[in-house]
């Protein structure tokens, strides 16, 4: 006789390995001393604490116990649908009991949970980053969670959280007032140092593909990197994959320290697969960033808060840009001055300047509290390059 | 090569890159309609479609691919003009 590693609860012991949605559970149940037969024990489904669901097993399992004529599996239907979130957070409760008085609590199967789990991450509302960092801190404790469900967690954090990455999608397009914001955002890339933008770009709508929409780097590095045409970037020789603290991959740049999210998670795919992948992706997007700039067709924005960038340093970026290709630079920094947040200056050099007012309330400090800025800072440089394009033309 | 062909490839692309067999693949299907086609997969499945045709597919030109219909088309144009 055969029965799978579970501890015996009560007497009898199984588990619910199936759940068939929207409310059928499958699974099995024994009682491990066999004082009486499978077919004598009754299971209950309770959806908290409501009894929607009663059975007793009908099949056998061998896979369970090789006991010919045994019955452990069983099939309850439900009376009500179930939740996804009853399943993942443990408001379904599943006992069986037996006519000689021994009971159990049958759990559900980790994959089962996790599949839940996922799906309920995955139509999540949206919520606060504080909320969905306490959400994801309690999910992730669990050592039971899949591949599955981490990279539900990963979808989760990108649709909410300020690193962002992996997107849903823009929603289709509303009104033409919507429309037109989303298409204001696409005509910018970011050159970095910060995610800002790309999250803005995504309160908006708009998910351009970009080598430095959610990468980090510093100022300096970039402006090697760029001066160097990006040169090897994505080359496997020169991407290191690492973990973080939070068990995700991460990719940085071994000269030019850029790094960024790879949005799996240790164990949840094979490493070695995972470094070509993100390296080719790495070395497209270089590719890309390099061809925008040379089209000169999209503004680049590169944005640093709270330091400010000296005027050596913002030179020499736009040299570095200038190098490469037409593409207008747009730098944003903190506002000092009233009225200043939203507007954007062109200097002789061709620079274009954005302000940016500082939210000093960090529960407001996210992208959706700044896209209105953005949005005046996107639609000023906008109207800077078409003022100034103009401007060359008649002279 | 037709349309077709490239809705075969991409089914098979699909399945790898979501784990599903269930998409069914159509021109009007975006990632809207799919969980996890995000910005990363779309790399993916733009890289597969440059190895698997000859091409090159721009990011900017992704800008204006709202759907698999628009994809396919893009990926159709430039693998006749290749060729």
């Amino acid at each position: 006789m055969q029965s799978a590693a579970l501890e015996p609860i009560g007497g009898l012991s199984g588990v619910v390995d199936r759940f068939i949605r929207p409310r059928t559970l499958k699974g099995w149940v024994i009682n491990r001393e066999r004082r009486c037969g499978g077919k004598d024990i009754t299971i209950t489904a309770r959806l908290s604490g409501r009894l929607i669901g009663e059975g007793r097993p009908i099949a056998e399992r061998p896979d369970v116990v090789d006991e010919r004529g045994y019955l452990a599996g069983f099939q309850l239907e439900c009376s009500e649908d179930i939740p996804d979130e009853a399943v993942a957070f443990g408001r379904l409760n599943i006992d069986a009991s037996d006519p000689l008085g021994a009971t159990g609590t049958l759990p559900i199967y980790d994959r089962e949970r996790n599949i839940a789990l996922a799906t309920v991450l995955r139509s999540a509302p949206p919520m606060g980053a504080e909320a969905v960092s306490t959400l994801l801190g309690v999910i992730a404790a669990k050592a039971t969670l899949t591949g599955e469900a981490k990279q539900a967690l990963v979808d989760l954090r990108t649709r909410h959280f300020s690193e962002g990455g992996a997107t849903p999608k823009p929603p289709p397009a509303r009104d033409p007032a919507a429309e037109a914001d989303r298409q204001l955002m696409m005509r910018f890339e970011s050159l970095g140092a910060d995610c800002d933008l790309g999250i803005v770009q995504r309160s908006f709508g708009a998910e351009p593909l970009g080598l430095l929409r959610f990468s980090s780097i510093r100022t300096q590095e970039l402006t090697a990197a760029l001066a160097d045409r990006l040169r090897g970037v994505g080359s496997p020789v020169l991407t290191v994959l690492s973990v973080d603290n939070e068990g995700e991959y991460r990719t940085s740049d071994r000269r030019y320290g850029m790094q960024a999210h790879t949005f799996f998670f240790e164990g949840s795919v094979e490493r070695d697969e995972l470094f070509g992948q993100q390296c080719k992706k790495i070395a497209y997007l270089a590719r890309n960033l390099l061809e925008t700039i040379e089209d000169g067709e999209k503004i680049l924005v590169h944005h640093m808060m709270p330091n400010r960038l000296s005027e050596a340093q913002l030179q020499a970026l736009l040299d570095a840009v200038r190098a490469i290709g037409p593409s207008p630079l747009l730098y944003v920094e903190n506002a000092v001055a009233d009225g200043q947040s939203g507007t954007v200056v062109l200097r002789d050099n061709g620079l274009l300047v954005g302000y940016l007012a500082r939210v000093e309330d960090k529960a407001a400090q996210t992208a959706q509290a700044n896209a209105e800025v953005w949005r005046s800072i996107c639609r000023a440089a906008v109207e800077r390059v078409s003022s100034a394009d103009a401007a060359r033309r008649q002279s | 090569m037709t349309e077709a062909d490239i809705y075969q490839f991409l089914d098979g692309v699909f399945r790898d890159l979501f784990k599903r067999g269930d998409i069914v693949l159509q021109a009007d299907l975006s990632a809207a309609d799919v969980v996890g086609w995000d910005s990363f997969r779309q790399v993916e499945i733009t890289l597969a479609l440059e190895e698997r045709y000859g091409i090159r597919i721009r990011t900017r030109e992704l800008d204006e691919v709202a759907n698999l219909g628009d994809l396919v088309a893009l990926t159709l144009g430039k693998a006749r003009t290749r060729t």
